[in-house]
């Protein structure tokens, strides 16, 4: 049995997003008691913040961590709670998902509850904290209004008008409860989420239910490949419960890798498919198989390489990964206004981000020239 | 209040998640989720299929050999609260 009151935490909590994923051990069992309470406090911390504490109660259930008795009424009650977050979500997801629905809005429902529904052995291993929709370009605007309408306020506003329904990833919206529905267009920012073939989103179609109603979601395959975009371009360092999804869909739900990649190329995104299969077997410290070894030897595009550093360095940003999207628009005309929309934008959107349209102008510029640069 | 005898089931409204500390439920008029532990989740998981708040309490009573008097009126107020907020619907 491993004490983790050892100081490498960052394997802790990998050893606790891998849970139920591979056979343990009994001398892989990790003991939580041998904490100190400075240690303790901290990984508690982090199982919450990485959205770990279901797979932390359910590695206590099933004997893969041992707890004193407060350590394990401290991660049930968190796990109560996570729980009831998700039904809160579940219920404004309804709600939004009716209005959209009567609207003649042909909305899918991403991430969070679709992924906790359909990709896991049990929703309740599988904490969210919003609520993700996807909606055709064309009914971004009415969308938003529907939303606005019903009490929920932007974060930040349109780049520029109509920069959302042609380029953007999509929007945040939060209600005075503090609940959140990100709304969007695409499954990524930047040169990955341009070369999305957007209406195979909504082409291929699953069901799943909440309550009595059907929800319409994306296909497996697609629920893989945006789990992949999110692993590997959402943050720097990943989250561990969005490297959990990948490996979660790989090796339990068995998706097809071979036609996700086939897909992956056609959306010049296998690089991205490959990062995020190899940080999750790295960090889950899971035993090597075809979509690892593939992970491992991929050798991707310049094109590829480029656009991944948008994502991947150091000085990554809104701006950086925007800027770096132009080589994925299509034609001249649609570089043009992407970078016209980019490099004047609107007064809300500057407002929200950036203090003036200089800084916003020399953010822009800067991000432009490296990106360019780097070509 | 629900007779004994009303034949009652868990609402397909209800959204709920169960796990090792219990099970939460959001019925149609709740505010919040409902967290439903030790007698109370057993109750909810026999409400799973139609039955009687008489069978349930028999059958809980038999499985503690416990007072059925005793069990019976507990096993009442949390089927009524459930009712209350549509948890549970009656045939």
């Amino acid at each position: 049995m491993t004490s983790l009151g050892s100081p490498d935490q960052f394997s802790n909590l990998n050893f606790v997003a891998g849970v139920g994923l591979r056979e343990i051990s009994e001398y892989e069992i990790r003991d939580l008691e041998g904490m100190s309470e400075v240690e303790w406090t901290q990984f508690h911390r982090e199982l919450l913040l990485e959205r770990l504490v279901p797979l932390a109660a359910y590695a206590l259930d099933r004997g893969a961590l041992t707890a004193s008795e407060i350590q394990r009424t401290q991660v049930t009650q968190d796990h109560s709670r996570s729980m009831s977050l998700a039904l809160v979500l579940e219920r404004r997801l309804l709600e939004v998902y009716s209005e959209m629905t009567f609207a003649g809005i042909d909305v899918r429902v991403l991430k969070g509850s679709a992924v906790a529904r359909l990709d896991y052995p049990d929703p309740s291993w599988r904490a969210f904290g919003d609520v993700d929709l996807l909606v055709p370009a064309d009914s971004f605007a009415a969308a938003s209004e529907i939303l606005t309408a019903a009490g929920a306020r932007r974060r930040f506003a349109e780049v520029s008008k109509g920069f959302d329904s042609r380029f953007g990833k999509g929007a945040c919206f939060t209600y005075a409860d503090g609940l959140q529905v990100d709304l969007h267009r695409s499954i990524a920012e930047g040169p990955f989420g341009l070369t999305v073939d957007l209406s195979s989103l909504f082409n291929d179609v699953e069901e799943f239910e909440i309550g009595e109603l059907n929800l319409r979601t994306i296909s497996r395959q697609h629920r893989f490949l945006h789990a992949c975009f999110h692993a590997a371009l959402g943050d720097v360092s990943p989250r561990l419960v969005a490297l959990r999804d990948v490996a979660e869909m790989l090796l339990i739900k068995k998706v097809n890798f071979s036609d996700a990649v086939v897909t992956a190329r056609a959306w010049r995104a296998e690089v991205v498919i490959a990062r995020a299969i190899a940080l999750a077997w790295q960090r889950l410290d899971l035993p090597p198989n075809d979509a690892s070894a593939w992970a491992d030897t991929y050798s991707p595009s310049g094109y590829e390489e480029r656009a991944l550093r948008a994502y991947t360095s150091e000085n990554r940003s809104y701006a950086t990964q925007v800027a770096a999207g132009v080589t994925a628009v299509p034609g001249i005309t649609g570089k043009l206004a992407y970078m016209r929309a980019l490099l004047l934008p609107s007064r809300q959107h500057i407002s929200g981000r950036d203090s003036s349209y200089w800084a916003r102008f020399r953010r822009g510029a800067a991000a432009l020239h490296q990106s360019r640069s780097s070509q | 209040m629900a007779k004994a005898s009303a034949v009652i089931k868990q609402s397909p409204e209800v959204i709920s998640r169960a796990g090792p500390f219990g099970v939460v439920i959001l019925a149609p008029r709740d505010i919040e989720p409902r967290l439903l532990e030790g007698s109370a989740r057993l109750v909810w998981d026999l409400l799973s299929d139609w039955s009687t708040t008489e069978n349930i309490a028999e059958s809980l009573a038999e499985l503690f050999g416990a007072d059925h008097e005793v069990v019976a009126r507990d096993v009442e107020m949390v089927i009524n609260e459930l009712i209350a907020t549509e948890a549970i619907v009656v045939s």
